[in-house]
């Protein structure tokens, strides 16, 4: 079986700084839900863009959307009950991406994640 | 209860809820009306960094097994013990303070009765966990046009204009689970009892005795059909806003005779 994770971590694709995974788990508590403070988790991957940046002129103002594909050896998360945890979020280029699927290959030794830009502006 | 100050100095203080705080509201009274006691502690307490073990000012109700929450505790933190006014936390606190909000409480009161819409979502349910959600939104109708007002002076200077008006608001509870129809029946019957009224009528709200009916509509996700259930019922809420505004001191008074002449009267100063 063919290890692609050797693949998203060579140095001719990953990414030369490495990537930020954020972590934030919780509870349920008067009130609503209650995120901890989020964990931050060294990891490296490939990042290529998956739809490009645009912009949606509203009224109220611009806002700018958009989503990245991360390949990574690391396991990533959308939203897991078991793990009392939201969506990861990934930390690039500086802008913040949460998780919105993840697509996990991980016999061949790797994850693909399709991330989403949370800014906005 | 919040403030607003204006540019003319005046304060505008007002006792209206927001959707978030009638829906932790609610969140107690439909775990109570469940059958599940929230067991809720407000206090104080005092933390040290690293440390699990805090002190609180009030240890009346506080027992092992609670989830506590407050600043510097982390998400999940219960108590493991308590001896006087000592308890010692699953988790060490992660800040140093003095007399900070604390509250311990039944986790499974939260975690049957959740809060729809956190801003970055929340972990979801199983199939066969009973979960009921609540979401308040404000409503428009027409007991919200009027508003009634008093002017009540304080010291010479000024007064304070005390408003009242009636916000309308729909409780919208959406049950899951296997048990979900008879737990919406269960929400709607106990809201019209006189313990649930009592206990509304302390924060000025009021429920309008239309007792909607539980819908069932099972919903597919994922190869599986859900059980579903929902009702939505109407509460008025009795908004009371105060502003403190100053008082006429003088007023000057032009008569307009028919001939055009005019005859000016200073009045004076008429503090209240």
């Amino acid at each position: 079986m063919i290890q692609v994770g050797d693949i998203v971590n060579d140095p001719d694709f990953a990414q030369p700084g490495g990537v930020t995974i954020i972590r934030t788990r919780g509870s349920f508590v008067a009130g609503g839900w209650r995120a901890n403070a989020p964990i931050s988790i060294q990891s490296s991957g490939t990042i290529v863009p998956a739809e490009a940046e645009a912009l949606e002129q509203v009224p109220e103002g611009d806002r700018v959307s958009g989503s990245l594909q991360f390949l990574t050896t690391d396991p990533i998360y959308e939203t897991l009950e078991s793990l009392g945890a939201i969506s990861d979020k990934v930390a690039w280029n500086g802008q913040t991406y949460r998780v919105q699927s993840v697509t996990p290959w991980k016999d061949f030794g790797f994850y693909s994640a399709i991330l989403v830009r949370m800014g906005g502006a | 209860m919040s403030s607003t100050t204006f540019p003319n100095g005046q304060t505008l203080t007002s006792s209206a809820q927001t959707p978030e705080s009638m829906a932790s509201l609610f969140q107690i009274l439909v775990a109570q009306a469940l059958g599940i006691d929230p067991q809720l502690i407000v206090t104080a307490m005092s933390t040290t960094a690293g440390s699990a073990v805090i002190t609180v000012a009030v240890a009346a109700g506080i027992a092992a097994g609670q989830q506590s929450a407050g600043a510097g505790i982390p998400a999940g933190t219960t108590v493991l013990s308590i001896t006087g006014n000592v308890a010692t936390l699953s988790q060490p606190c992660t800040a140093t303070a003095a007399d900070v909000a604390v509250t311990f409480s039944n986790a499974a009161a939260w975690y049957a009765v959740r809060i729809e819409w956190p801003q970055e979502g929340q972990p979801a349910w199983g199939i066969t966990e009973d979960i009921c959600f609540i979401r308040a939104t404000p409503a428009d109708t027409p007991f919200s046009q009027a508003r009634d007002s008093i002017d009540t002076p304080n010291d010479g200077v000024s007064l304070t204009k005390q408003t009242a008006y009636t916000q309308p608001w729909d409780l919208h509870f959406c049950l899951y689970g296997p048990n979900c129809a008879d737990r919406a029946r269960l929400i709607v019957s106990a809201l019209s009892l006189d313990w649930a009224h009592d206990a509304l009528a302390q924060l000025g709200i009021y429920v309008v005795p239309r007792w909607n009916r539980p819908t069932y509509a099972p919903e597919v996700f994922q190869g599986q059909w859900w059980p579903r259930a929902d009702v939505t019922l109407q509460f008025n809420e009795l908004v009371q806003e105060s502003l403190i505004a100053p008082t006429a001191l003088g007023i000057e008074v032009t008569l307009v005779k028919e001939n055009i002449l005019t005859t000016e009267i200073d009045i004076g100063s008429i503090a209240s």
